[in-house]
């Protein structure tokens, strides 16, 4: 699990804190990850542990009783849900995602309270187990899709048409008894970015991870059997990928080189998180109804993030080889807004609402004036901050 | 290891760590440093020194470091009061202890 992943995650968890200790809570944890170096996140939040259980102590440490918002946040069935983001082989990934794989169910549930030590080895005996399936699982869809490779290698030659892709594939329909063979790759395609355009994503529920690379692709996991996974050319010279799975472990990974589009507009109309990576793209509209939304180091121009329910996190955001940042919206209405920016605080126009506060860090340098870039942010819990990162 | 380290123990541990810096040293420091001597998840740091700093016992002050924030701990006048303290309380403890165990006491 990344940073920004572990902490959102640890934030839920830590619910029934004041906002105030909640945040030095978080603090002190984002410092720690820092301080043991960007490029050992995934260690890092292996080593720190389940965040549930870091939760547990931090709320009997602040004296509140952690089974009274355990009970109804974090028990046994969530646990699952909440670690297998560690172990994919693909990019980033957003917090509560990736369904529970199949194997999973024949793996005990590591104790909660024994020995760290202890734990620690059942967890990595455990996620093992889990990375030897997902292997597996991997190795069987790419000789899978070597049966039905032709089909798509035929559908890439014509490449300037649009590759419709209902490629649900042969296994995922069959009504009954096959859903577990649902977890890896139902879809993969290859995205046409020559005309650039608008990239569209469209999901009705699940989680969306872009990561960067030097082919456009897409993949899709963990659909619903009655689900329609589209790909096709809008009027505009746009392209649109369209999901309709009802499934909320439904998982796609888009891959896009730099400025592989000129815009992007990603909507997920009932539920899940939306991970933007290190997206380099002119223009990004993401939405989710439900969920978190956060980012890696990312380079636009104009940002439009907004999550009705839930909070967004943005490792940083910076100008591009050939744009500057302009306009940067974050809508948490019912969350939280943290994030950090590439241009110093006297480069911003800022538009703030935040009833419970703000922090905001800056390693300015005076003299610079010209407010050229405008930065809107509406949050109902504390907002973070930080300039000239 | 069978033995448990009880929050007293662990106030000890940590005060002693934090004392070593004249000016103060930051969570994840004082998390390896414990380590080295002490068995422990890494998670489990934060709340004793949350505790500590309500006691009194620690300070903090935030320092910018590569353009991000730094929290330093600083053992206060209290705090060392305590830690020696607990020194003396754990050399008797431990001498007893070592004596029954090496069948000096009868």
């Amino acid at each position: 699990m990344r940073k920004y992943a572990y902490l959102a995650r640890l934030e839920e968890l830590l619910a029934a804190l004041p906002a105030s200790e909640r945040q030095e809570a978080l603090n002190y944890y984002e410092e720690y990850f820092d301080a043991a170096g960007n490029e050992q996140e995934e260690k890092t939040a292996e080593e720190l542990g389940d965040p549930a259980e870091v939760a547990r102590k931090i709320l009997e440490g602040e004296g509140i009783d952690p089974e009274t918002p355990q009970e109804t946040s974090h028990p046994a069935p969530e646990e699952p849900r909440v670690q297998p983001p560690v172990t994919p082989p693909i990019g980033p990934e957003p917090p509560a995602s990736e369904g529970a794989e199949p194997d999973e169910a024949a793996v005990p549930p590591p104790p909660q309270k024994k020995p760290a030590r202890n734990t620690r080895r059942i967890w990595m005996i455990f996620w093992l187990l889990v990375i030897l399936a997902l292997v597996i699982q991997i190795g069987v869809l790419l000789l899978g899709l070597r049966g039905q490779g032709r089909a798509s290698a035929s559908m890439e030659v014509a490449e300037s048409m649009a590759v419709s892709g209902t490629a649900e594939s042969e296994p995922v329909p069959q009504p009954t008894g096959n859903l577990e063979a649902a977890g890896p790759v139902v879809y993969s395609g290859t995205l046409d970015t020559s005309d650039k355009g608008v990239l569209y994503v469209t999901l009705t529920r699940g989680n969306v991870t872009f990561s960067t690379g030097d082919a456009a692709t897409v993949e899709v996991r963990n659909v619903d059997v009655n689900s329609t996974v589209d790909y096709s050319q809008t009027v505009d010279n746009g392209y649109a990928f369209v999901c309709d799975s009802t499934d909320p472990d439904t998982h796609v990974t888009i891959t896009l080189p730099a400025n592989a589009f000129d815009r992007l507009e990603v909507h997920i109309g009932n539920s899940g998180a939306i991970e933007l990576g290190n997206l380099q793209i002119r223009e990004i509209d993401a939405f989710t109804a439900s969920g978190p939304i956060q980012s890696g180091k990312m380079q636009t121009e104009n940002l439009n993030i907004v999550t009705a329910i839930g909070n967004i996190w943005l490792e940083k955001v910076s100008n591009g080889g050939t744009y500057q940042v302009r306009d940067v919206c974050l809508q948490a209405p019912n969350g939280y807004v943290a994030a950090n920016f590439s241009a110093p605080r006297s480069e911003w126009k800022t538009d703030i609402t935040a009833p419970e506060g703000m922090v905001e860090t800056s390693e300015d340098t005076a003299g610079e004036t010209t407010k050229m870039r405008s930065l809107q942010v509406v949050a109902a819990n504390t907002v973070k901050l930080q300039y000239g990162v | 290891m069978a033995i448990n380290t009880g929050a007293a123990l662990l106030d000890a541990i940590v005060l002693a760590v934090v004392a070593r810096e004249e000016h103060g040293t930051y969570g994840y420091k004082i998390t390896q440093e414990v380590r080295q001597v002490l068995d422990l998840s890494e998670s489990t740091l934060y709340p004793v020194l949350r505790r500590l700093q309500k006691d009194g016992c620690l300070t903090v002050r935030d320092e910018a470091f590569n353009g991000r924030n730094r929290r330093y701990y600083q053992v206060t006048e209290a705090g060392r009061t305590r830690l020696e303290q607990f020194r003396v309380e754990w050399d008797a403890y431990t001498s007893q202890i070592n004596k029954l165990f090496k069948g000096e006491l009868s």
